[in-house]
């Protein structure tokens, strides 16, 4: 055994926290907590925290000057082998490991074939090298890096029959890093496990979202609408759909494809008509029919509107659209087949009407 | 705590970094950071459904590891965007959620991490102990598991705001500046914990045969 400089850990060596289930089960706290008051909350959790805050500075303090030595009290689990990382399935059985296809891995593909000295393990340490805790490195240090098998674990194996040991799928490593914010080595990593288009065929809704966010993120806007696309038409009852619908929506409405906008938008509010976009989503299709002409179909949605949102924050802007649709009328009574340049002002003035920051 | 204006963690495109860049993705209608942020200050609380989804696995991820455990992380990340969600209206530098989400998140457990302490202490509660595999990657090798269950199982005992320091420098690999703006601390002071921690670490910490050295002490930055 010997000492030496400290370990540096990759990111790939590091767990990834893209857990649906446990980004919907926060999620779904926080809603609830959103929803609420949030008055309510508030001054508790300020009074709290300053509470807590101050007990714990001094409590701190204290700790700081009393606690010694090293309390290499280590948890069973740290000694336990890689099985126990068994229970932690994904939630999105699509996400495997790209060496782990159905999800198990030979144990001797996980470990070595023999044992080895394990590194970092305590045993037959002098206590000189380890002052502070001279009697608990030797007890308990051993635990602490028991993440290989001990020998007599190995031993206790039948030699002839492999031990068939489950493995979380793991995320490929362009969704790590997209999910690190780091988009161009996403990218990078993407052309090395076989191009954007490849891992798009294969992806799930999740990793759909994160294909949009590096195509956006590089640039790359049809690759990010395509992404955004997959996820509504393919796992339109995925939590993720409704916000693709809506991203889509936008895309294609800055890229002045008002009628796929239009759709996009129906889509999210197909897929959450209770949803927090819903209103917006339906004042931008009112939007996009007034802006093609297409009167009908905007008084339909002006109609929806008063219906769905009485009370909806837009409803005087919807008030002018539909004004707008009355002047609209008149003029084609007038001449009728009246062509789009018959009416310069409107752009104008739905420019004015909209509120978009856009 | 203050709204320090970090930009300093690569923030989820298009903010920060990318800004120029993003002139041209603007087209791409994913909203910025910047605009999500606006939308919510607006009374569209539905944007910040589209900021959770955007940073939850990054505040996650740096809870479980500054922790050295997954327990409570989800109230933790929980509460840290109930918090950033109240104070949103404080930020001074919208483009820079991710990194003020950053520092709610290192402030949150810190906290924690003390009252561990002294409930510990107190003999109130065994402590929340070092889970490997919320720490480890399953594909990472057995050596660098044991490596890190050692290097956290030694970071128990440090001070919480020591332990923080390294971690985010050692483990989650920020820049000194960095790890100085989100523990809310001066780059000298941010420097002398992780040199604090560094020479804890580099005493007690063992490993057999002769592999590379692998210190980042040596890269300067720590002087």
């Amino acid at each position: 055994m010997t000492k030496r400089d400290l370990p540096s850990f990759d990111a790939k060596d590091l767990k990834a926290y893209s857990d649906s289930e446990s980004v919907e089960r926060v999620w779904r706290r926080l809603e609830a907590n959103l929803d609420a008051n949030s008055s309510t909350w508030r001054p508790r959790r300020v009074g709290w925290s300053v509470a807590l805050a101050a007990a714990t500075f001094g409590a701190g303090l204290w700790v700081g000057r009393h606690s010694e030595g090293p309390e290499l009290e280590v948890q069973p689990q740290l000694s336990a082998e890689p099985t126990q990382a068994a229970g932690r399935a994904p939630t999105h059985p699509a996400i495997v490991a790209p060496q782990d296809v159905e999800g198990k891995l030979i144990e001797d593909q996980l470990l070595p074939t023999h044992p080895q000295p394990v590194p970092g393990r305590r045993r037959g340490n002098s206590p000189a090298d380890n002052p502070r805790t001279p009697d608990e490195s030797e007890s308990e240090g051993v635990d602490v890096v028991a993440t290989a098998p001990s020998d007599g674990v190995l031993d206790a194996l039948p030699s002839a029959e492999p031990v068939v040991v489950e493995v979380p799928a793991e995320p490929p490593q362009w969704q790590r890093l997209a999910n690190g914010g780091e988009y161009e080595a996403a990218l990078f990593d993407l052309a090395q496990a076989g191009g954007f288009e490849t891992v798009l065929g294969g992806a799930n809704a999740e990793q759909l979202m994160l294909l949009a966010d590096i195509a956006r993120a590089t640039g790359q806007r049809q690759r990010a609408m395509t992404a955004l696309r997959r996820v509504v038409s393919d796992f339109p009852s995925d939590p993720v759909a409704p916000l693709a619908a809506w991203s889509l929506g936008r895309a294609l409405e800055k890229a002045g494809d008002r009628e796929g906008a239009s759709a996009a938008f129906a889509a999210y509010r197909s897929l959450s008509p209770q949803g927090d976009f819903a209103e917006d989503a339906l004042v931008r299709q009112l939007k996009t029919a007034v802006q093609r002409r297409e009167r009908e179909v905007a008084q339909e949605l002006a109609a929806q509107y008063s219906t769905d949102f009485p009370q909806g924050r837009r409803r005087d802007e919807v008030a002018r659209w539909v004004a707008m649709l009355a002047s609209m009328a008149e003029a084609s009574e007038v001449d009728a087949g009246v062509p789009e340049v018959a009416f310069p002002p409107l752009e104008e003035e739905l420019q004015a009407f909209d509120g978009d920051p856009e | 705590m203050g709204q320090p204006a970090l930009r300093l963690i690569p923030p989820a495109p298009p903010s920060g970094a990318r800004a120029k860049r993003d002139t041209t993705a603007s087209e791409v209608a994913l909203p910025s950071d910047a605009e999500l942020v606006a939308e919510v200050l607006d009374g569209r609380g539905s944007a910040f459904e589209l900021l959770y989804r955007r940073h939850v696995a990054f505040a996650l991820g740096l809870a479980a590891r500054l922790q050295g455990n997954a327990s409570d992380v989800e109230d933790l990340v929980h509460d840290a965007f109930l918090r950033a969600h109240a104070q949103l209206r404080g930020l001074r530098d919208p483009a820079a959620f991710r990194s003020w989400l950053g520092s709610i998140v290192v402030s949150q457990v810190r906290m924690r991490l003390r009252k561990t302490r002294l409930l510990r202490v107190l003999g109130l509660a065994s402590g929340s102990g070092v889970e490997l595999d919320s720490l480890a990657s399953p594909a990472a090798s057995p050596e660098v598991r044991a490596e890190l269950a050692q290097i956290y199982a030694l970071m128990r005992v440090m001070p919480a705001d020591e332990r923080i320091a390294w971690t985010l420098r050692n483990v989650e690999h920020h820049r000194l500046e960095e790890v100085a703006q989100l523990t809310s601390c001066s780059l000298a002071t941010a420097k002398r914990r992780i040199l604090r921690a560094q020479r804890f670490l580099r005493e007690h910490f063992v490993s057999s045969g002769s592999q590379d050295p692998r210190s980042d002490e040596g890269d300067g930055e720590h002087d």
